[in-house]
């Protein structure tokens, strides 16, 4: 429902309730007088358009969206004020998710491969050609005897990665290798050894004292959306009238370079990277040494006393973590005093912690912040996820007896996930051969380390024989397929969702199609529901429903949602909450965690019976220790409108970042006579790439950045910043392009940035076996 | 629902006038550009133009060192230069004190982009006319937030009338520290800022560190 603050302040709070104004939003101190979201008027005509809500998934944050259509076309997305994450805001992504519908190089009709492998040539056919080779092949794996060569990878799907599963073990094959976990792996195993659910949800909005390590919430966080408005919230310092909104929260910021957020934070402490571990060991010993832990909840609700804890950080001493982590001891001595003092408080933790090759053990140090200062699970701490779970309608396949080095986790026990980064490297080296292989939203050939190297293995038709890929745009990989299959955008597909309720009221959220998929795209559900009835009834009898009756059957376990109308609520509404329900906090003091001793395990015997160290430790990372005089660390960064590989299409975003520079301290770039502007080579042990330095004050000495999301050599002509002539006149306004704009594009040859990840060598953490992106060593070398 | 009238029927009405205006608080600010892309995507702004734009700076020396933002967008003057410099006076001020351009009348001459201190104006590469922002008049026509407030993360952007008393927006004027960009000029700018940075506010100051191409994208 509409209102505006100022009926609101009339009615008071009891008042607002009565009106069915959740109690989630009488918190929100910013409705003004006029509405906010939810509608929209044509420029033109004066016209309300029709609203359609709906999800995004223009990244993993799936904010409440509204469509708003008019004459079978869609006009605008805005913002969901509803919905109880994201309250009625929608980032740049969400908003440029127009540009993915109306992309003129859209794959909109399934395609054929005629040429040789990566020479572009394609046939249209038609949709029944296109099921009928997929299913001839499939017979020919499944009558081989080894359905374990088929696999699926797939990417950005969150739920519908379910379904995904079913087909592929329908098959009999255990590879469904399915979404890759959002900022890697490492971190979900931590969480998961150490309090048993695999994520966290910092409660910024209610928190007094934010500690960040290696975490950009301002520009990527994987809640970003729903995660900042609430710790700008937190830190605001506007009065609206007599009343001072809120007492500002204090934040500080671990980074290896001055982001969004460390540019904004009350402190920023450079840090080596790699090393933040040993810093939050060093602020618990200080924390345990001055007796200011929770000693009670450490008792009740840990499986380790804290007087051996105090033994076991014994050595991690304020001056030790100085030496290795170039933070001043007497810095992490106030912080630490700090963190414990203050209450409620959290840390803030993901990238540039995990990933890592210390990246799990690293995660657990700094998860043991808020444990020994009880700040686990309360208002304002370091909260659990609430969220609610989907059913499967049955039956369900079996999981396949058969065993693949694929998904079989080898010499990664302890890892949740199948390692996405190491599948096709795998089957280059002979551990799992491959007769089809298909891909969803997934493109390697862009997004994984030494991307050449996964270019020449797509490419190699005696070790991907057939490949399928299914996606909403030509990207690097699909462009070395053999079957091209056109996929729906976010916009168009019918998909639930229930992310983690930064309210702590779990609820479903539901994406429906604001128009119908544009050309010939299927969505992934219906494409598998025909796919299995085009091969035997052993597959097709898991498949005996339509994508509708599919999204009924997932929700059909959430009572109250049911009650209130269950689908047909969620399509007019778009997301479902209790609206009686109270904020959960504490609730391990129900259920205990979901950990063999139902308590948080810093002692892990988990992480023992591997062989590796149960409690928490610094493990300094190998490749650090040999750093030679002129090497560099290379890190690299999200952009504040792009996800990953999948937003350079979007001209709205590519226009304001197209170009990534590789950022260097002024005092580096010094003693490397580099000046701004410089042409510059970036040297790896695998590669090389050459791109243009910029100096920067806020970038520690020892570490050199390159952006991600750039320097696409496929994925349409917007993303490599092509102007051309279409039916929509921005792309011949296209102004980022070579021919055009000048000296970035003159080092680099194009106007579309570089690609940092092909000299980022392939290396997985030990335990949780993630990819470490932020470990490589590189020389700057002026040209 | 909502309270806000459109400005012709506030002048008919006799009731106090309605005067438009923006606050920007920094400290809400979180430099995403969400902004600079709702207002593309509501106005069909062409590539190579924005009427809203973040300027992101750092400053300092390492290690002291910090990013400040500034969004940017026309402020609607009191004293709007522009107007005056229009041979055809295609441009105008709305009672509500929105500054229009009549786009059937403008012919394209750039007079008012070249008065501009602001620099906020622009010529449409495909239709020749001048454009800038205008609130989204449209959108508060009809009671409706314009669309880079709606979508703002951090709500650092308040919008409102501020003759009425009781709006956010004039209550957070009357208590909070503001500022306008370039106030010596007299052009009343009224889009004010809370905690801006006095570097970002100087166009030929500090560094764009994630647009190193231009200077300004205006």
């Amino acid at each position: 429902m509409k209102f505006s603050r100022r009926t609101f302040l009339k009615l008071g709070a009891a008042g607002a309730a009565s009106f069915g104004v959740s109690r989630m939003l009488e918190t929100a101190p910013d409705a003004m007088e006029l509405i906010m979201g939810g509608d929209e008027v044509s420029r033109t005509t004066g016209k309300h358009l029709k609203p359609v809500p709906s999800t995004c998934l223009n990244c993993y944050a799936r904010c409440g969206n509204f469509g708003f259509v008019a004459y079978g076309a869609l006009l605008k997305i805005g913002p969901n004020p509803d919905h109880p994450n994201s309250r009625g805001r929608l980032c740049a992504k969400g908003q440029a998710g127009l540009n993915l519908v109306y992309d003129p190089d859209r794959l909109l009709y399934p395609l054929k491969r005629v040429g040789h492998r990566g020479e572009g040539q394609w046939k249209r056919i038609s949709w029944e050609e296109a099921y009928t080779e997929i299913a001839a092949r499939l017979q020919g794996v499944l009558e081989s005897g080894h359905p374990e060569e088929f696999a699926f990878q797939s990417d950005r799907d969150i739920t519908t990665q379910d379904i995904t599963r079913r087909f592929v073990h329908a098959l009999g094959s255990p590879n469904a290798l399915v979404h890759h976990p959002v900022g890697g792996p490492n971190k979900q195993v931590a969480q998961q050894l150490t309090w048993g659910v695999d994520y966290d949800i910092p409660d910024v909005a209610n928190t007094e004292y934010m500690l960040i390590f290696g975490s950009n919430p301002y520009e990527a966080h994987y809640m970003r959306t729903s995660f900042v408005q609430r710790i700008t919230e937190a830190r605001s310092l506007r009065r609206v009238s007599a009343n001072l909104l809120r007492t500002k929260a204090k934040m500080v910021t671990f980074d290896v370079r001055l982001t969004q957020t460390s540019g904004r934070s009350d402190e920023w402490h450079p840090i080596i990277p790699g090393t933040d571990a040993v810093v939050a060991l060093a602020m618990c010993h200080v924390i345990l040494e001055k007796g200011l832990e929770d000693r009670a909840f450490l008792d009740a609700w840990t499986n380790y006393s804290p007087d051996k804890l105090k033994e076991h950080l014994a050595e991690y001493t304020p001056e030790a973590a100085e030496k290795i982590s170039g933070v001043p001891a007497e810095e992490i001595r106030r912080i630490a005093q700090e963190f414990a003092t203050t209450k409620p408080a959290t840390t803030i933790s993901t990238g540039g912690v995990t990933k890592h090759a210390n990246g799990v053990q690293s995660e657990r140090c700094v998860a043991l912040l808020n444990i020994i200062t009880g700040n686990i699970d309360v208002k304002g701490g370091y909260c659990l996820p609430k969220a609610y779970n989907f059913r499967e309608p049955e039956p369900v396949p079996p999981v396949p007896a058969r065993k693949s080095k694929l998904s079989g986790f080898g010499n990664y026990p302890l890892a949740m996930t199948e390692l996405h980064h190491m599948v096709l490297p795998m089957v280059k080296r002979g551990h799992q051969r491959i007769q089809v292989y298909m891909t969803y939203q997934h493109n390697p050939a862009y997004s994984h380390p030494e991307g050449w190297l996964i270019e020449q293995i797509l490419k190699d038709e005696d070790l991907i024989p057939f490949y399928v890929a299914i996606d909403s745009a030509m990207t690097e990989s699909a462009y070395l397929a053999d079957l091209v299959l056109p996929a729906p955008t976010f916009v168009e597909r019918m998909e639930l969702e229930s992310p983690a309720a930064f309210e702590m009221v779990p609820f479903v959220s539901l994406r429906q199609p604001m128009i119908p998929a544009r050309g010939e795209s299927v969505p992934i559900t219906a494409m598998l529901i025909e796919l299995a009835r085009h091969l035997s009834d052993d597959v097709a009898k898991y498949f005996d429903f339509t994508a509708d009756e599919y999204l009924r059957h997932q929700i059909s376990g959430i009572a109250p949602l049911v009650q209130a109308g269950g689908l047909d609520y969620l399509k007019e509404h778009g997301v479902f909450y209790d609206k009686e329900a109270e904020p959960q906090y504490e609730v391990f003091k129900s259920t205990g965690f979901n950990t063999p001793s139902g308590k948080i395990e810093i002692y892990s015997t988990k992480l023992e019976e591997q062989g590796f160290h149960p409690l928490p430790i610094y493990d300094p990372i190998s490749a650090h220790k040999t750093l030679r005089p002129g090497e560099l660390h290379l890190v690299t960064h999200q952009w504040m409108v792009h996800t990953h590989d999948r937003t350079a299409n979007c001209m709205w975003l590519s226009e304001i970042i197209h170009e990534n520079p590789v950022y260097i301290n002024s005092a580096t770039a010094a003693s490397l006579n580099v000046r701004s502007r410089d042409r510059v080579k970036v040297i790896s042990k695998v590669g090389e790439i050459e791109t243009v330095a910029q100096v920067v004050e806020g970038i520690h000495p020892q570490v050199v950045a390159i952006g991600d999301s750039c320097g696409h050599w496929q994925y349409g002509r917007v993303a490599q910043a092509n102007r051309f002539k279409s039916q929509d006149p921005n792309s011949k306004l296209l102004w980022w392009g070579q021919e055009k704009h000048g000296w970035f594009a003159e080092a680099t040859g194009t106007g579309n940035g570089v690609h940092p990840k092909p000299i980022i060598p392939i290396m997985s953490d030990p335990i949780g076996g993630g990819q470490c992106w932020m470990d490589t060593k590189v020389r700057i070398k002026k040209v | 629902m909502s309270k806000t009238q459109s400005p012709h029927a506030s002048t008919t009405d006799k009731a106090p006038r309605v005067r438009f205006a923006m606050v920007l608080d920094l400290s809400r600010c979180v430099g995403c550009h969400s902004c600079s892309v709702a207002c593309k995507s509501e106005n069909e702004v062409p590539l190579g133009k924005f009427r809203s734009w973040v300027k992101v700076i750092e400053k300092g020396r390492y290690p002291d060192v910090s990013r400040q933002f500034l969004p940017a967008l026309c402020n609607n003057c009191d004293n709007p230069i522009c107007n005056r410099n229009c041979p055809v006076r295609a441009t105008y001020r709305r009672p509500d004190g929105i500054v229009q351009v009549n786009q059937h009348r403008c012919i394209g001459c750039m007079y008012c982009m070249a008065s501009c201190p602001y620099d906020v104006r622009y010529i449409n590469p495909l239709r020749k006319i001048i454009q800038k922002c205008f609130f989204c008049d449209h959108r508060v026509d009809h009671g409706l937030a314009p669309a880079c407030v709606e979508t703002c993360l951090g709500r650092a952007r308040i919008f409102g009338d501020i003759n009425d008393p009781d709006s956010e927006i004039a209550q957070t004027l009357a208590t909070n520290p503001v500022t306008t960009l370039k106030p010596g000029l007299g052009t009343e700018p009224h889009v004010f800022y809370i905690a801006a940075d006095y570097d970002a506010m100087d166009p030929t100051s500090g560094v764009d560190v994630n647009h190193i191409h231009f200077e300004h994208p205006f």
